[in-house]
């Protein structure tokens, strides 16, 4: 391959193909801790041992923004297949009955659940605390509380956490 | 010395793309103080058309400039604004959307809350968790993975299966379970 850009372009597409799986493996032998010093440890090894082994036949800068363009993808869809409440939707409906279901079990299959589990992370950061049968604001979780609403007041955001909209 | 540095400076279509990158940040930060930026999603999407100009705007002064970026180039270009967008929007679904972080603030504002029924409650605004199941489903519909049918049900359409075919094959690929939870 003459061009080194296009060098650099062939070498990124399997280099992202083998941080996908090496991170894959990684995940599973950690049962999924540790997981964004893993997205970062190996897109790092691979982005030398890519300049290492290929330096003088491929362009640094066009390898890196391949390759960094796959990884981030890499790293998204991993968020989102980890967390997002709408992919948890779609996976319960595909093994529903006809693939349909009412929004109700919906709520109580997913986002229930989810809340629970939340309020449960909230209390575990110490951000919350069980109080009867309900929860209390802790002081952590005030300050926590305080510094993303000063944030949310610099950028000017004042949504709800929904995606509709709907003013906080 | 100064040669060995310049080989290692990234050549100017690519330091194109890493400044216009950079704007969908800046954007984003200030966006706010204009009004018709002000709501997260229009913010959002006008900082990555804004970079998508900016990026053109800057290879057309250097084409005229008489060094034209090649396609490979210009598609190195669009892996970095694309890498930007993305981590961009990493970050600001969190802070604008984010489930645990909005719990919390509706938390803060109440400081006590009788049970998950009332704390979900305050995250939609006075409404149930229906709204927010209605509100997450929502992002399926847009994606026209889902259709609606009748009595509140919802049911996967052939783009939807192909979807859900996805997210298992993905599921698998991070070593998660086939199922979400």
């Amino acid at each position: 391959m003459d061009d080194p850009r296009l060098a650099a372009l062939a070498l990124a597409v399997p280099g992202t193909l083998l941080h996908l799986a090496i991170v894959g493996v990684l995940l599973r032998l950690t049962h999924q801790r540790f997981g964004m010093p893993i997205f970062a440890g190996v897109a790092l090894a691979l982005l030398l041992a890519g300049v290492a082994l290929f330096g003088a036949s491929i362009a640094f800068w066009h390898f890196a923004a391949f390759f960094g363009g796959g990884v981030a993808l890499v790293v998204f869809l991993y968020g989102a297949v980890l967390k997002s409440l709408s992919l948890a939707m779609l996976a319960e409906l595909e093994a529903a009955p006809e693939q349909t279901l009412p929004l109700a079990v919906l709520a109580q299959r997913i986002v229930e659940p989810a809340f629970a589990e939340r309020a449960g992370l909230l209390v575990e950061m110490g951000a919350a605390a069980p109080d009867g049968a309900g929860y209390a604001l802790t002081p952590k979780g005030l300050a926590t509380s305080g510094r993303i609403q000063a944030a949310r007041r610099f950028l000017r955001v004042e949504t709800l956490g929904l995606y509709g909209g709907g003013k906080a | 010395m100064a040669p060995v540095l310049f080989a290692w400076l990234p050549p100017l279509p690519i330091v194109a793309a890493i400044l216009s990158g950079l704007a969908i940040a800046v954007v984003l930060v200030f966006g706010g103080r204009v009004s018709r930026l002000r709501a997260p999603r229009p913010r959002f999407k006008s900082s990555i058309l804004i970079a998508l100009a900016l990026l053109v705007a800057q290879w057309l002064a250097l084409a005229l400039l008489g060094q034209p970026p090649n396609p490979l180039d210009c598609l190195a270009g669009v892996a970095i604004i694309g890498a930007a967008a993305i981590i961009a929007f990493i970050g600001w679904s969190l802070i604008v959307w984010g489930f645990t972080l909005n719990m919390l603030l509706a938390l803060a504002a109440q400081g006590r809350l009788a049970g998950l029924s009332q704390w979900a409650s305050l995250y939609t605004g006075g409404q149930s968790i229906q709204e927010l199941t209605s509100d997450r489903v929502s992002v399926l519909t847009g994606a026209r993975l889902v259709e609606r049918l009748e009595g509140d049900r919802w049911r996967l359409n052939a783009r939807g299966r192909v979807a859900a075919r996805l997210l298992r094959v993905l599921r698998f690929a991070y070593g998660l379970g086939a199922r979400h939870g």
